[in-house]
């Protein structure tokens, strides 16, 4: 199903939860929202659902204007941010929910096959309560997957659930939802999460919509020091100055960036965490380091010039100094 | 340190001494008397349990079918409707149970312009038994919905599914605490009313009236009814209990039915709910006001001292019982033991003896310590007041979270701190709700009082007292009806002016609107 | 040797679940503790019994040598953000922020004063007077912080305090809790184990309700005691080989090892490297994912599917891959099999 979503406005007194969004998902994508807490993402979800109205602006479902369409009427599967499991019903029979009041004959090989899905071993009588709030949540998302929803809107539905099982399950969940090739929607705060499920991405602040774009376009080509931020929680911001011939200089430094500016002008660089490329030219001084696993956080020195950066762990252990280049790439250069 | 714990145990002597047991003292007396009868007169005792057993499952389940849609929309839509029924809601409970017996006669039977559709026996007791049970239902379920989080609906609801199916697996098994509380209070009150029931029933025996009839000519009969019907009603509680904690409602497909409900349909139910409200409760309850003429005057003193005294017993009353009732019903609650399931047992009881057993026990039982009449009465009207409010408002605090309760305590509030500020807040509409119920039983409860009184050969009048003794001298045409009419008119704005400011205490609006 | 906390021989069950298995550890003062599990494992059950809010059925919990197992929550001196919020409905944010305070003995102005405070460091200045159910999911995560946080007590349990938040303010208050926290000692729950490993002095991994391994986050990623450990704290390859003659292989490079027989090789894949040099083994690229900032490759080199990082952009199908002796790991054969061993309940 194709959704349009267009002109949406929704305030909370003087909040403005959803300001002026307009996009498009086409069928059978599966379209990311991402951005900060607060941001409007669940309240977006919620006017697409038909749960909350909308101040203004429309939404169309395959060219149908729904806008005013009960949430009864727009069959939807919703993974809900606060899990929402009918706790008077055994876990099983929250999955078995929709099928169940549908008829469907095979419901049994449906549950068992959602439980395997989301690596759940249940006894027929265990109860929402019982369960540990990750499990709550796998239940959660295996009952809007039961449903065999027109559309799939999915508001962090593997928050709760360890990095590990999750690196497997973004994949899984990916392939599942082009199997049934339903549309979906998918809503996190996890950068590494979106970018790994999700056709194309918007990034949300503060109601709107910043920017559209595949997971390498925001992260390659973000439209503002923003995004570049957004994509990684964390981002080198310096000011520099264009000599032309994509060479910047940030006081005695020299880097090229990943793109041409006239000569003299004023630049902004996002320059990306994971830019700095070990064995290279410049010689960096190591002021702090977080080891994270593969990668190790560091606090830089180059020529007096601060950078944050990941880096192969292995490849700064018990080194107080690295020689390291900088892709061009992943320098993002800002006109100011 | 003085806990939550502490408080529930004190409170659970309290109930056992001052509640429980002299409820009983007057059953284990009779008792005795019941020892040498005969065959028929057991088949009349047992006839007369059956009779009221089949009235209360009758008037119990009908009931349950209109209050919900009727609760349900009183609760979850705020329209001026609403508000107005909240308001009216409890009148009937206004009546005292004498003068209401009275008012379905005449609306039904015989009176003034009444439609002479039904006589007196057992369809009559049916709907006499509609208009003092329904606010019962209505109320707990209000107080319970109020305070429950339905926000799965939206969970439910997006997957396509629709009203009716709804109900049935969402709104209903989350309401059950509700509904079950509700249930078994109207259940108890119907099987023990006494007063009403007489005034009505005809050639037709409920177990109340037949105790009422044999009490003094052949009290082995009343005594052994009496027991039975105690017996009986233990054992169906225990069993509801036992079902209500099982699987409420299956979740089959859903039936055609349930797919027909759409809007039309759910908009005639609430009409049929309003309208029952108002055929089957409010007019009949009220139609002594027919009576009520021009210039019409009655004992205006008498009036005013009855009004007051009534109103303080009820007031005292209703304080007592918050003050026992919450700690208890937190523990009915949240405990999980034998003894909890005993407890639950038998703060049940006084509810179930027929009013006028329970009157004349709990006359004979204060009577001995040389109680001043008043006390005594009040004492009797804590007795079947307080598993009113145990029941309600035990089904309003199992609705709340209680990892809300267990976070705050380990933010540094002990029990009893938690519960001020985290669980009373939460149920505040529950607690004004089950103290409303409290306060109408206790201001026009008739058939113990009067035993009471009598038991203790005393001069008191009670409203309710007040008017029976009215509505007798209208019936021998000693004063005008017109007299009765006013007293009760008057009655019925004070009580409903003193609920109104009961409820706002509450605070009206749920927690997670 | 200051031991501030001591968890011992701690078992639970609920009905025929047993949440944790005689689960014992020792926590010292100002000690940052994370304790990291797949989901079930008995992370929150733990935490409950330690804020008191849940008994245990067997062991001990000492605080500051002081046997505490039957004190009951609001006498312990310990703070419990639980992992569903369990925000107070009928309060307003900074009301829920006070109640600790104001219940640990504070007075109102000073109460208010400390509610202030952490609503400020948790980004929420100017949502005081909001209510609950008018905040996104991660801004009542973060008053669920702050109401913790406010209590300021000796001990900290955090259940997923991060979970619901973005990158950016993930970050950020990670960084200021453990300024603020200094000198306090936390047992901080999560699911997220690379903010784990870089925040944590000690590092507690469970698995089914045990715990199966204690100890600095470098030495559990590099030197793991387990299959399980070694899979759970980062992506790593496993290989099954047999051992002889001092010497495992793995692709053209020869280990040495003390241990006999079938073993498990283990590599990770950022030490994994693609090279130019065409002497090293072959392999064919099956699968090319960008998962933001690297690029994860799936390649097969002689019949074997190899897990392999790379910042750069991989454009051919074919690349050379280079084994460091001194980065593989190796570990005797699990009896119950290998996927068995590492299997993520
Ligand atoms: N029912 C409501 N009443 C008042 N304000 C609300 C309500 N629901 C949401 N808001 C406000 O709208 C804004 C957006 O909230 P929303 O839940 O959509 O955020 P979000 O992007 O999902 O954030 P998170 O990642 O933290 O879940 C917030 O400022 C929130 O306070
Ligand atoms: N109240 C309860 N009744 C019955 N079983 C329970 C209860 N609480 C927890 N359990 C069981 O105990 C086990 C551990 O649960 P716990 O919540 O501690 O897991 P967890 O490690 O915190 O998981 P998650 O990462 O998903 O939060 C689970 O199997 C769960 O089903
Ligand atoms: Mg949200
Ligand atoms: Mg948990």
């Amino acid at each position: 199903m194709r959704i349009v979503v267009r002109n949406v406005r929704k305030r909370f007194g003087k909040v403005v939860a959803v300001d002026d969004v307009s996009f498009e998902v086409k069928d059978g994508e599966i379209f990311g929202i991402i951005g900060l807490s607060g941001c409007g993402k669940t309240t977006l979800l919620k006017i697409i659902a038909g749960i909350l109205r909308p101040d203004s602006g429309k939404i169309y479902f395959d060219d149908v204007d729904v806008t005013n369409l009960a949430l009864e009427e727009r069959k939807i599967g919703f993974v809900f941010q606060d899990v929402r499991l009918f706790n008077h019903l055994t876990a099983i029979e929250n999955i078995a929910y929709a099928p169940t009041l549908r008829g469907e004959q095979d419901r049994e090989e449906l549950v068992d096959w959602l439980m395997g899905f989301i690596r759940a071993d249940l006894s027929k009588s265990t109860m929402p309560t019982e369960l540990s709030r990750g499990m709550q949540q796998k239940i959660s998302l295996a009952r809007a997957i039961a449903s065999e929803p027109n559309l799939l809107l999915l508001d962090e539905p593997l928050a709760g659930l360890d990095a590990r099982i999750k690196s497997t399950m973004v994949f899984e969940l990916r392939d599942m939802i082009k199997d049934v090739g339903v549309t979906a929607i998918y809503v996190t705060h996890d950068q590494w999460e979106i970018s790994s499920i999700a056709d194309r991405i918007a990034i949300m602040k503060a109601g709107k919509i910043i920017q559209i774009g595949t997971p390498e376009e925001l992260y390659y080509r973000p439209v503002n020091e923003y995004v570049a931020t957004f994509m990684g929680g964390e981002c080198n911001l310096l000011n520099a100055y264009s000599l032309g011939n994509s060479q910047f200089k940030i006081g005695d430094l020299i880097l090229k960036g990943s793109r041409n500016i006239e000569n003299g002008r004023n630049v902004k660089l996002a320059i990306k965490l994971d830019a700095f490329i070990p064995n290279g030219r410049f010689e960096a001084k190591i002021i702090e380091r977080n080891f994270m696993g593969p990668f190790t956080r560091l606090v830089l020195d180059i020529n007096g010039i601060k950078f944050i950066a990941k880096m192969p762990s292995k490849q700064v252990f018990n080194v107080d100094k690295v020689f390291v280049d900088i892709d061009p790439n992943k320098i993002v250069v800002f006109e100011r | 340190m003085f806990s939550m714990r502490h408080w529930a145990y004190i409170t659970i002597i309290f109930t056992i001494a001052l509640i429980v047991v002299p409820s009983l003292i007057g059953v284990v007396i009779l008792l005795q008397l019941a020892q040498e009868i005969t065959t028929s007169q057991i088949i009349n005792a047992l006839s007369s349990v059956m009779n009221s057993l089949v009235v209360a499952g009758l008037v119990t389940i009908i009931n349950i079918l209109v209050s919900i849609p009727f609760a349900w929309r009183i609760a979850r839509k705020n329209d001026s409707l609403s508000k107005f029924l909240d308001f009216i809601l409890d009148a009937p409970l206004f009546v005292p149970t004498a003068a209401l017996g009275f008012s379905v006669l005449s609306f039904w039977s015989s009176g003034y312009y009444s439609l002479n559709l039904i006589s007196p026996g057992f369809w009559l007791v049916v709907l006499l038994h509609f208009t003092f049970t329904h606010p019962y239902i209505v109320r707990t379920l209000i107080g319970v919905i109020r305070s429950t989080d339905l926000s799965v609906e939206v969970a439910a609801k997006s997957f396509g599914i629709k009203r009716a199916a709804l109900s049935r697996t969402i709104y209903l098994p989350m309401l059950k605490a509700g509904i079950i509380a509700g249930a078994l209070i109207s259940f108890a009150r119907s099987i023990s009313e006494t007063g009403a029931t007489y005034v009505v029933a005809g050639p037709f025996e409920t177990g109340p009236v037949f105790i009422k009839n044999r009490l003094s000519v052949d009290p082995g009969s009343a005594a052994f009814a009496a027991v039975s019907l105690l017996l009986v009603s233990i054992f169906i509680f225990f069993i509801i209990r036992r079902i209500s904690r099982r699987r409420f409602l299956p979740l089959h497909p859903e039936t055609k039915i349930e797919k027909m409900i759409g809007l039309k349909t759910a908009f005639s139910i609430n009409i049929i709910s309003l309208l029952f409200f108002a055929v089957m409760i409010l007019i009949p309850s009220f139609y002594l006001v027919a009576y009520l003429s021009p210039g019409a005057t009655c004992d205006w003193a008498s009036l005013t001292n009855s009004l007051l005294l009534s109103t303080i017993i009820a007031l005292a009353v209703s304080i007592i019982d918050l003050f026992f009732g919450i700690p208890l019903a937190y523990y009915l609650a949240r405990a999980d033991s034998l003894l909890r399931d005993l407890v639950e047992a038998l703060v049940i009881v006084p509810l179930i003896v027929p009013t006028v057993s329970l009157g004349t026990s709990l006359g004979y039982f204060w009577g001995s310590f040389g109680l001043n009449p008043v006390i005594a009465i009040a004492f009797a009207h804590l007795s079947f007041t307080f598993p009113i409010f145990v029941m309600s408002y035990t089904a309003a605090i199992e609705s709340i979270d209680p990892e809300l309760e267990l976070v705050a305590q380990s933010l540094g509030a002990d029990t009893i701190k938690t519960y001020r500020e985290i669980t009373l807040q939460l149920t505040k509409s529950a607690i004004a709700s089950s103290a409303v119920l409290v306060f109408t039983r206790s201001f026009g409860e008739t058939g113990a009082t009067i035993s009471v009184a009598e038991a203790m050969a005393a001069e008191i009048y009670t409203l309710p007292l007040l008017l029976v003794s009215w509505i007798k001298k209208a019936q021998a045409g000693l004063i005008p009806f017109s007299t009765v009419a006013i007293a009760s008119f008057i009655t019925l704005i004070i009580g409903l002016l003193m609920m109104a400011v009961i409820k706002m205490a509450g605070g009206k609006r749920g927690k997670y609107e | 040797m200051n031991k501030i906390l001591e968890v011992k021989n701690i078992s639970k069950r609920f009905g025929n679940i047993q949440a944790l298995r005689d689960v014992s550890f020792d926590v010292e003062k100002g000690e940052f503790v994370f304790i990291v599990a797949h989901t079930n494992a008995g992370k929150s059950t733990l935490l409950k019994i330690i804020a008191g809010i849940l008994e245990p059925d067997e062991g001990e919990i000492y605080i500051e040598g002081e046997n505490i197992t039957k004190t009951p929550p609001w006498e312990r001196p310990v703070g419990y953000m639980p992992q569903t919020y369990a925000l107070f409905p009928h309060m307003t944010v900074l009301e829920n922020v006070m109640f600790g305070p104001i219940h640990r003995g504070l007075d109102r102005e000073e109460a208010i004063e400390k509610a202030q405070k952490y609503i400020e460091l948790v980004g929420l200045k100017g949502w005081e007077k909001a209510y609950p159910h008018e905040l996104s999911g991660g801004m009542q995560q973060r008053v669920a912080l702050a109401r913790v946080l406010a209590v300021e007590p000796k001990i900290i349990l955090l259940d997923e305090p991060l979970s619901a938040l973005d990158a950016l303010l993930r970050v950020k208050l990670r960084g200021e809790i453990k300024k603020i926290l200094k000198g306090k000692t936390v047992l901080w729950v999560t699911h997220d184990q690379e903010g784990a490993m870089s925040l944590a002095d000690k590092l507690i991994v469970m698995r089914s309700g045990r715990i199966v391994a204690v100890g600095n986050a470098m030495e559990l990623y590099y030197k793991p005691t387990s299959l399980y450990v070694a899979h759970f704290l980062g992506e790593i390859n496993f290989i099954e080989s047999v051992a002889h003659g001092g010497f495992v292989q793995i692709l053209d490079t020869k280990v040495s090892t003390d241990k006999i027989g079938p073993v498990v090789i283990g590599i990770r894949p950022e030490d994994i490297k693609i090279v130019k040099n065409n002497s090293s083994p072959l392999g064919r690229v099956k699968e090319l994912r960008f998962v933001g900032g690297f690029w994860r490759l799936l390649v097969d080199v002689e019949g074997i599917d190899l897990v392999v990082y790379s910042l750069k952009r991989i454009r051919s199908k074919e690349v050379s891959l280079r084994i460091h002796p001194e980065d593989v790991l190796v570990f005797d054969y699990p009896p119950e099999g290998i996927r068995r061993a590492v299997h993520l309940e």
